[in-house]
């Protein structure tokens, strides 16, 4: 599957663009989308949010993260933010999406088209209630009739694409990849990974079966049957509603305690590591720090001091230096003057002895202009004259038109030109390191004092945090041992609900003898019990898949010291780095670009878990990671089995070496400018940035 | 209709084939019945899963019936 078309108009920058992607090849599934900061990239990475999920989509964009799905009037605020400035009232803001099969899965994959469009009043504010917004969903070139309207597309959507908070696993910001995880929270990333692996609508089925089963028993009349079987089948059936239920209502006890305890988890390693940095701290001596305090204040003092003498004494060199370029000028321009002078006087000097030359004297001597009498050959010699006059007119463009500083000339010229020269290099230069050296000091005292505050309070926070933590710890394990309790009562429950069902399946056999109605009864028991025993089964299946193909690319991006390790999800825990012979290693606590690349291993994962094929959209993967890590990111992702990947990239990212690196396997590129006259995001397909692509 | 990324996967091929064979079903009934499930999935309209679910059923008989 691929993007094939990404429409916007009066979208934050976008007045009317279209980005028509060309299918992808196996060999050349990536596309390029350069763009400077600020001229388009995140705005279309938050298109694909909204455009295909609407309000269930915006708490994945920056700034948002709070926003919960049914506060509908921070919803129209957003959008009318993100809504092009210049639009005029009359037109929608809206954002047309098309995913296309690739050639090989036509059969199995439908074309997706979403437009998603939000109207507003002539003043401009979001119009209330449905006449905000509008989608339409056309499924391989057919409208689809969506009868509870905008939820009934989400829903749609959802099972045709993937679940609207797993949106960031596919369409995110290299930057923010963990942040992934902690969006999503760890119970809804397994949940969103069996919806992804089809084990959801195993679920799906389940409850539906149970359904039709109570509604085919209603229509053979229900217990108003005669025979011994069918009355001890009632019976049973009846026992399996109610253990059913008793379960249902476990299992949601157990997913409200599951989510509770992990919250107290978050705020439990929050603690810890506060505890932690105040731990370092409190092993500071708190003397010496006061020292350092002191240190650094008499530093910043001097500083000030020195910055403040220098440009008191430097008040004239100062107001010299910012004169003298215009000086130098000057100075140049009357020594190009005097040069042309001199060589004027010395062409003037050396006048008659040209005229001898020209006009050898006497006459008689003159083999060439001897023949001319006296008065034309005094003409003659004046014109010369005049002729030589003319060599130095007009003085050279540079030239002084007169000497304002006729005091200064020659080798007093050229000295006071050196002066100026080094006077203002040397003051400016001296004078930014002494402002360097206050504000190194500056901090270095504000830094020191910070610490110094927070140790003085230290014994009270401590206390305080402690508390705290062991309030957290007691409640973590109050949690865990009512989950142990209701875990143990399901376990003992489904048990004896697996002897009803092969209770039920044996009545309903023979009850199947006696018509049709029964007969598909007793397959639909059979379907049923196996669908029980396989949503128990595929689960732990899911997640130990999950957990190999997120090591496997986690491995291949993060440090080298981490080869050999294995990520695992553990059971109402956050995800873990496991390595032979080291402690367990949370991913929330690494380093960022450990945590980045978890969240890049975790969407390449699900992209082959899925086998969904779905495009990826990365919006600036290599940020401003350093250069063993871009390689190995960009290997990775580019590696990756999917039909699509459009990156979005500034000019300083995939550029030069790693450009050359993925070159071949580029099929398009645009590039995205903003035009300040038009004041609006233009964009240039086949384009890239100067010198670099195609 | 594409089948759940699990009916293709290997293990849980496996595991889904031994689970149909303890109750004397076939995947392909399981593949089915999903289908059904996907294709009603955010319509709106659920009227016509019963009717769907017992066509599944029925073709699933005559496939048996024919094997006997």
């Amino acid at each position: 599957m691929h993007l094939s078309l990404v429409n916007l108009c009066n979208w934050r920058s976008y007045a009317d663009v279209k980005f028509s992607f060309k299918p992808p090849t196996a060999r050349r599934p990536l596309v390029l989308i350069g763009a400077m900061n600020g001229h388009g990239k995140t705005s279309f990475l938050i298109a694909l949010y909204l455009g295909l999920f609407g309000r269930f989509g915006l708490r994945h964009v920056e700034g948002f993260g709070g926003f919960t799905e049914d506060d509908m009037p921070h919803y129209r605020a957003a959008i009318a933010r993100f809504r092009r400035s210049s639009a005029t009232p009359d037109e929608p803001t809206s954002i047309e999406l098309v995913f296309s099969p690739t050639k090989d899965e036509a059969d199995s994959e439908h074309e997706i088209h979403v437009i998603r469009r939000w109207f507003f009043t002539v003043d401009g504010k979001p119009r209330q209630g449905e006449a905000f917004e509008t989608v339409e969903l056309h499924i391989d070139g057919k409208p689809q009739r969506l009868a509870t309207g905008l939820d009934a597309a989400h829903d749609r959507l959802e099972r045709i694409l993937f679940p609207a908070h797993f949106m960031p696993a596919f369409f995110f910001d290299g930057e923010q990849a963990q942040r992934l995880i902690m969006n999503s929270g760890e119970q809804g990333i397994k949940r969103s990974v069996e919806v992804m692996f089809g084990t959801k609508v195993v679920d799906e089925l389940h409850d539906q079966i149970k359904q039709y089963l109570a509604v085919a028993h209603n229509r053979l009349g229900g217990k108003r049957n005669v025979s011994n079987q069918q009355r001890a089948l009632n019976q049973k059936l009846d026992e399996r509603e109610r253990l059913d239920k008793d379960i249902t209502d476990l299992s949601r006890q157990v997913q409200i305690l599951e989510q509770k305890k992990a919250d107290l988890e978050s705020e439990q390693r929050i603690l810890r590591e506060r505890l932690a940095r105040l731990g370092g701290e409190g092993r500071t001596n708190l003397e010496s720090l006061h020292a350092e305090v002191q240190r650094a204040e008499r530093e910043k003092l001097a500083a000030e001091s020195a910055l403040t003498e220098r440009a008191k004494t430097l008040g004239l060199s100062l107001a010299v230096s910012r004169l003298a370029p215009a000086i130098t000028n000057r100075l140049h321009a009357e020594q190009t003057r005097e040069t042309w002078e001199h060589l004027r006087e010395g062409t003037r000097a050396k006048s008659e002895e040209v005229l001898r030359v020209a006009l050898p004297e006497p006459p008689e001597t003159d083999d060439l202009l001897g023949h001319l009498s006296d008065t034309v050959r005094a003409k003659v010699r004046a014109r010369f004259l005049r002729a030589l006059e003319q060599i130095y007119i007009p003085p050279p463009k540079n030239c002084a038109p007169e000497y304002l500083l006729g005091h200064a000339k020659g080798e007093m010229r050229e000295r006071l030109l050196a002066t100026l020269d080094t006077v203002h290099r040397q003051t400016s230069s001296d004078i930014r390191a002494r402002a360097r050296r206050l504000k190194l000091a500056r901090e270095e005292f504000e830094d020191l004092s910070g610490r110094r505050a927070r140790l003085t309070n230290l014994p009270q926070e401590l206390s305080e945090l402690s508390t705290k933590l062991t309030d957290v710890g007691a409640q973590i394990s109050e949690y865990s041992r009512q989950l142990g309790s209701l875990e143990r009562e399901i376990i003992s429950k489904r048990a004896s609900l697996k002897d009803l069902n092969a209770d039920i399946g044996r009545l309903q056999e023979v009850l199947a003898a006696l018509g049709p109605e029964q007969k598909r009864i007793a397959v639909a028991e059979r379907v049923y019990r196996s669908l029980d025993a396989l949503s128990q089964e595929l689960r732990p299946i899911t997640l130990r898949r999950l957990q190999d193909f997120v090591t496997r690319h986690f491995v291949a991006i993060a440090d080298k010291r981490y080869r050999g390790g294995e990520i695992e999800f553990p059971r109402g825990g956050a995800p873990v780095l496991k390595r032979y012979g080291q402690p367990d290693q949370l991913i929330e606590m690494m380093s960022g670009f450990e945590r980045r690349s978890f969240g890049v291993a975790f969407s390449l994962a699900l992209a082959e878990i899925s086998k969904r094929r779905i495009p990826l959209v990365i919006d600036t993967p290599l940020g401003n990671a350093d250069t063993e890590y871009r390689p190995r990111l960009l290997k990775a992702v580019t590696a990756v089995d999917l039909d699509q990947i459009i990156i979005l990239t500034h000019d300083a990212e995939v550029t030069g070496p790693l450009f050359e690196q993925i070159e071949s396997q580029v099929q398009q590129t645009f590039l995205v400018q903003y035009d300040r006259n038009r004041s609006e995001s233009v964009v240039t397909e086949g384009a890239f940035f100067n010198g670099v692509g195609r | 209709m594409k089948p759940p990324p699990c009916f293709d996967e290997p293990e849980t091929r496996r595991k889904i084939e031994d689970i149909c064979a303890q109750n004397s079903i076939d995947v392909k009934l399981l593949m089915e019945l999903c289908e059904v499930i996907q294709s009603y999935s955010g319509s709106g309209r659920k009227e016509g899963v019963m009717s769907d679910i017992t066509g599944c059923i029925d073709t699933f008989l005559d496939r048996s019936s024919e094997k006997r």
